[in-house]
């Protein structure tokens, strides 16, 4: 998928402080696209756990109990669309619509917060277009 | 009007203004108090000032010249063109630089009035530039008001200090203003040099709005990222967050300040009198030992989970190992002003049952 390479190196190198694009396939967390190919070894760590945090049931759990806690019926729409971390690096996080991939674009700690939802958020609408 | 305290560039502006614009009526001052009384005799359409004068600086000047013509237009004359003197000239509204040494032809040009008069800065905007617009003039701490004229109506945003305090849009003002036109996909937009704004209806960063307002956006544009079965805006607030730490040690900002163990599980420290849904808190619990990695591999960072359209948001602690564990959950507004907070002080932040906004640094 090219198209997704493309579109997360274009988020990157449009993102001050940006460091990694990823798109993963959920659940099975096969990556899609990405840009760069490599990055830092603590990067590439947190990548990892926010894929795992992305790909396992925890999620879904979580929003069905809270759907439950508060009455509302069960639906095989994700309750979760937005993941932000923030520690040494930021994450952002989104979930396509179809909930069959996420977005992830880790920065440096100095972009700010708004800049990186707006890249991100270009980034879901080019790969939306991609898929048609 | 020209004002330096170096005569000989007044005189040798003055006589180059005079010959190449001969229609302008130009006055030149080496004094700039001298300058200041003038204006408050006759404000000049246009300011030119030097920054660093003996008497009063330049940034003084152009605070005590808009104090009495709010709209004059202001090119500043520095041969100190630095970030510091961006950012100072930059607080009062509408300002061009221009760096000495400088060619005369460069300020007349500035000096030529733009086609459709007035000051402040003219422009077309198409979103997704808007939020940029936005972000820009927060960055650089302006002062005044956005006015954007739309197919679908006028707006008008209010800074201070780069902060949006006012919004106003059609009948709506606030926040749900400020909503309505980051929906706009174009316009024209003008900053103007205003006095205070009306009313203070925004009290939320320039961030969250962002955030929130991108948010809404996608909702709209996406349909299926809202539920049908979303709850109204209305929906009171359900309290889950931890608002005490143990009925016989009641929360308090000061508690946080002294700083609460880190290791202390999520459902150790939620009121055990409250009543709660066991299971979900202890998927939350478990939810943030996951997440515990995506931080510095100490525990410390801001772990924020968002829900589609009701709103559930988890943090741990920022870097001193202070408590940092919240959840929300319903409106938006409250959701809103929490992410702000928490973003403001860098993750530390909590909800108090009473509903209020509680933060600690």
């Amino acid at each position: 998928m090219s198209g997704a390479r493309v579109v997360c190196e274009d988020t990157v190198r449009t993102t001050d402080g940006g460091l990694v694009c990823s798109v993963i396939e959920l659940p099975t967390g096969r990556t899609l696209g990405r840009y760069p190919a490599a990055s830092s070894e603590d990067v590439e760590k947190t990548l990892a756990a926010l894929s795992g945090l992305l790909c396992s049931g925890l999620l879904p759990r979580v929003g069905d109990l809270v759907r439950s806690r508060v009455g509302l019926p069960p639906t095989t729409a994700s309750f979760f669309d937005e993941v932000y971390c923030a520690g040494s690096r930021q994450l952002f996080a989104k979930i396509l619509p179809s909930g069959g991939a996420a977005v992830i674009l880790a920065t440096e700690p100095t972009t700010p917060v708004a800049w990186g939802w707006l890249r991100l958020r270009s980034a879901l609408r080019a790969l939306g277009a991609l898929r048609g | 009007m020209i004002v330096d305290d170096e005569e000989d560039l007044v005189w040798t502006l003055l006589r180059q203004v005079r010959r190449e614009r001969p229609q302008l009526e130009v006055e030149g001052f080496s004094d700039p108090l001298a300058a200041l009384e003038q204006i408050r005799r006759t404000p000049p359409d246009v300011l030119v000032t030097d920054v660093r004068m003996p008497k009063l600086g330049g940034v003084d000047l152009i605070i005590a010249a808009r104090q009495t013509a709010p709209s004059i237009r202001v090119i500043v004359m520095t041969a100190f063109n630095t970030e510091h003197v961006k950012r100072a000239v930059a607080r009062h509204g509408s300002v061009t630089l221009i760096e000495k040494p400088f060619e005369v032809s460069a300020l007349l040009d500035l000096l030529t009035p733009p086609a459709d008069g007035g000051g402040g800065f003219r422009g077309d905007v198409s979103l997704p530039m808007l939020p940029d617009l936005v972000q820009l003039y927060s960055l650089a701490r302006v002062d005044g008001a956005l006015r954007i004229v739309n197919g679908a109506g006028n707006g008008t945003l209010w800074f201070k200090a780069g902060d949006i305090v006012h919004a106003r849009c059609g009948e709506a003002t606030g926040v749900a203003a400020f909503f309505e036109m980051m929906r706009w996909d174009g316009g024209r937009f003008l900053l103007e040099p205003l006095g205070e704004p009306p009313e203070r209806s925004i009290r939320e960063s320039v961030a969250s709005l962002l955030i929130e307002g991108a948010r809404l956006q996608d909702e709209e544009s996406v349909a299926t990222a809202v539920p049908e079965d979303a709850p109204a805006e209305d929906v009171p607030l359900v309290e889950l967050e931890c608002a005490r730490v143990a009925p016989e040690h009641p929360w308090s900002v000061s508690e946080i300040r002294a700083g609460l163990p880190l290791h202390l599980p999520l459902a150790w420290i939620v009121d055990p009198s409250e009543p709660r849904d066991a299971a979900l808190w202890a998927a939350a619990d478990e939810l943030l030992q996951a997440a515990r990695p995506l931080g510095d591999g100490a525990g410390n960072g801001v772990l924020e989970l968002v829900g589609s359209a009701t709103g559930l948001a988890l943090f741990w602690d920022s870097g001193e190992g202070r408590l940092a564990v919240g959840a929300d959950l319903g409106g938006r507004e409250a959701l809103t002003r929490f992410r702000g907070a928490v973003a403001a002080v860098g993750g530390v932040a909590v909800r108090a049952a009473s509903g209020d906004l509680a933060v600690a640094r």
